[in-house]
């Protein structure tokens, strides 16, 4: 299938970035991963994004604040693709995602973009590493491939004995640390996270984000975190901040 | 907390306590009208116009037992309308509980919304056997008619019914909302020791009834089934689970998990089908004998075997669609509730149609099997009763046609089942799609 195939070469390009990274090719001419044009989106009559503009490069960890209902999530949800841009462009990786159909995103994002949301948002059926393969097995990984590679995510993730403990029975900061494997288990080239660290208490929310953070540091992973503690904030490179669906402001945090 | 305070919490305005209100009343309508119905037939009539089976002495037992097996999957189906909109119920009286509501007080709440449902099913049991008495009293020709005109002692057995059916719905309610939706308990030693009585119970009753003038050993034996049944349901639900998971699609797998997150639910429907597979096993020697060209059946005679095997059969398709009905319930209430984790399976690509398809082998693992084993048990159970009777195995030239009959049956019912999975699957798409939409990743 020719998007199939473009998506592939997407992925490729991605991949030789990152191995050209350390060698100093492609450091100097930062790689945009996402690229919000005029983006504009409204449920029924209540506009949520008036004209948002955001630029995100390979690497970079961007925070999105700003107080409750100015339109973080649906900012995040837009630039994933899990919701179509009304107006506007939005181009993740190098597609434009409003002229990608759905299935098509959803290829994107299960090869070359990883999610994390509030509360882990884990199939409570499934183990904690069927959880992590999950992106795998859909993406048609043989399942033992898929579970090995997932058992080590978790492993890296510092959860390695819960591997067989179903989604359910898992605690509110276990859960989280699964929803960063699977996030990370593709190795993708972006990260969402909304809201990570909303169900944890601080230190077990410092924790996650230094988890995350980290292992997709070391991985030139770039990460949008939308949140609302300034702490979380703080620990990205450069903070944006939403009201009323516009952004308000934009600044280096580090 | 007063009465009246109790009863307007109870009553809610939401959609889905709404439905679930009204699949309680009709079920309970429909256990109502069936017990009315056995009542009336044990009670005895001699109208012009009926069929024998409801007239003859030694005919009756068998329509009372009928219409009291085909009150089991109602009754499994008002478990399972009791459990549904738990989502939005939970909700409500989590709101109460913060309010102030003691536990004793949201029991209360909680039996009083099924309390409700059962009573309003219990008065609409006259109007359903009224119903039923136009269709099965009044429009066959005579010599055809099923139930006769209803006459007051139906009046005063539907008045005792009412506060009956209304107690035990209200218990149901109070008992259910205890113990939580949560049926994840896995089979254990009370499940082993029930599925071994109930096997035994068969077949020694069953052993006993062939030498007996009496029909107890019959009853016992139905009872056994029933017992065994329910007991194996859990258990096959879970093989089949198993089975599903060996397969290498990530489908296969989801529904697979699901099964065995709660494989209580889906066994009493498998159980239900399992003894529909039984009855379809019987039905299909029955036929194969009566329909024998080696016997010459009088006109009169032919009808009446082939239009006792219709209405068995029908009673049988009936107990089915309840089941099957009831298994698709548990899917709706599954796709309400856990949108959330589906709308993450669909950010990772899982669409409408793969969730469907995850749905539809959730569906065939608990129908299919349970025919299956159903028809196969019958036909064993059977042939095995004849080979006491007559003191030896029949020979294998006689064992061959009922056998391939009821093979015959079972794959076609079991065709039949998995094209009305597909189909039920089909029309909760807008479900489907709703419990995929991104917006419920910000559901709370």
């Amino acid at each position: 299938m020719h998007i199939r195939g473009n998506l592939q070469d997407g992925w490729n390009a991605g991949r030789l970035g990152r191995l050209l990274g350390p060698l100093g090719y492609g450091c100097a001419i930062p790689r945009a991963v996402l690229e919000l044009i005029g983006v504009e989106y409204a449920y029924t009559r209540t506009p949520a994004l008036r004209g948002v503009e955001l630029h995100v490069d390979a690497g970079e960890v961007v925070a999105v604040t700003g107080p409750s209902g100015c339109g973080k999530s649906t900012l995040l949800h837009v630039a994933a693709g899990i919701l179509p841009a009304q107006l506007g462009v939005v181009r993740l990786l190098g597609y434009d995602l409003t002229a990608l159909s759905e299935a098509q995103r959803a290829a994107l994002r299960r090869r070359d973009v990883g999610v994390v949301l509030q509360f882990g948002q884990l199939v409570p059926d499934l183990a904690a590493v069927e959880n992590v393969a999950l992106p795998l097995l859909l993406d048609g990984w043989a399942r033992g491939r898929a579970l090995r590679a997932a058992a080590g995510w978790l492993d890296r993730v510092g959860i390695g004995q819960e591997r067989d403990t179903l989604a359910a029975e898992l605690s509110g900061g276990e859960s989280q640390r699964v929803a960063v494997a699977r996030a990370l288990v593709t190795e993708p080239e972006i990260v969402f996270a909304d809201e990570p660290t909303g169900s944890l208490d601080q230190a077990g929310g410092f924790e996650l984000l230094e988890l995350l953070v980290g292992e997709a540091g070391e991985g030139g992973v770039a990460v949008v975190i939308v949140t609302h503690d300034r702490d979380v904030a703080a620990r990205a490179d450069r903070e944006v901040r939403l009201l009323d669906g516009r952004l308000d402001m934009a600044r280096l945090t580090r | 907390m007063k009465v009246t305070t109790t009863i307007r919490l109870a009553r809610s305005a939401a959609d889905a306590e709404r439905r679930r209100t009204a699949i309680i009343a009709g079920s309970i309508a429909l256990a109502g009208q069936l017990l009315l119905f056995a009542l009336h037939v044990a009670r005895g009539s001699s109208a012009d116009g009926l069929v024998s089976y409801v007239t003859e002495d030694d005919l009756q037992l068998g329509v009372i037992v009928g219409a009291l097996l085909l009150i089991v999957p109602v009754l499994a189906l008002t478990v399972q309308a009791l459990r549904t909109a738990s989502v939005a119920r939970d909700q409500r009286l989590a709101a109460l509980r913060l309010a102030g509501a003691t536990p004793g007080q949201l029991r209360a709440i909680a039996a009083a919304q099924a309390g409700w449902a059962a009573a309003l099913g219990a008065v609409l049991a006259a109007p359903a056997y009224l119903v039923f008495w136009i269709a099965a009293g009044v429009l066959p020709p005579s010599g055809a008619r099923l139930v006769a005109v209803p006459d007051a002692a139906d009046v005063v057995t539907w008045l005792a019914l009412i506060p009956v059916l209304t107690v035990c719905g209200t218990g149901a309610g109070a008992l259910l909302r205890e113990r939580g939706g949560g049926t994840s308990a896995r089979p254990g030693a009370a499940n082993a020791a029930a599925l071994i009585a109930g096997a035994l119970l068969v077949v020694v009753s069953m052993a006993s009834y062939v030498d007996s003038e009496s029909n107890v050993g019959l009853l016992i034996a139905i009872v056994g089934l029933l017992v065994f049944a329910f007991a194996a349901g859990p258990r096959l639900v879970l093989a089949a689970a198993r089975a599903l998971e060996r397969r290498p699609d990530t489908e296969s797998l989801l529904a697979a998990r699901r099964l065995r997150a709660d494989p209580r639910t889906a066994g009493r429907v498998a159980a239900v089908l399992m003894v529909c597979g039984v009855a379809l096993g019987f039905q299909a020697l029955y036929a194969y004998e009566t329909l024998n060209f080696e016997y010459e059946w009088a006109a009169q005679d032919l009808g009446f075997y082939v239009g006792g095997l219709g209405l068995s059969v029908a009673v049988v398709v009936a107990g089915a669609a309840v089941a099957v009905f009831s298994l698709v319930l548990n899917a709706i209430e599954h796709l309400v509730a856990a949108r959330r984790p589906l709308a993450t399976l669909a950010v990772f690509g899982l669409d409408e149609r793969g969730l469907g398809r995850v749905l539809v082998r959730q569906l065939l693992a608990t129908v299919v099997p349970a025919v299956a084993l159903g028809a196969a048990l019958g036909n064993v159970v059977l042939f095995s009763l004849i080979s006491v009777a007559i003191g030896a195995w029949p020979p294998a030239d006689e064992l061959l046609g009922p056998a391939l009959l009821g093979l015959a049956a079972a794959v076609v019912a079991a065709l039949l089942l998995a094209l009305v999975a597909r189909l039920a699957v089909r029309l909760l798409r807008p479900l489907v799609r709703a419990a995929i939409a991104p917006e419920n990743l910000r559901a709370a």
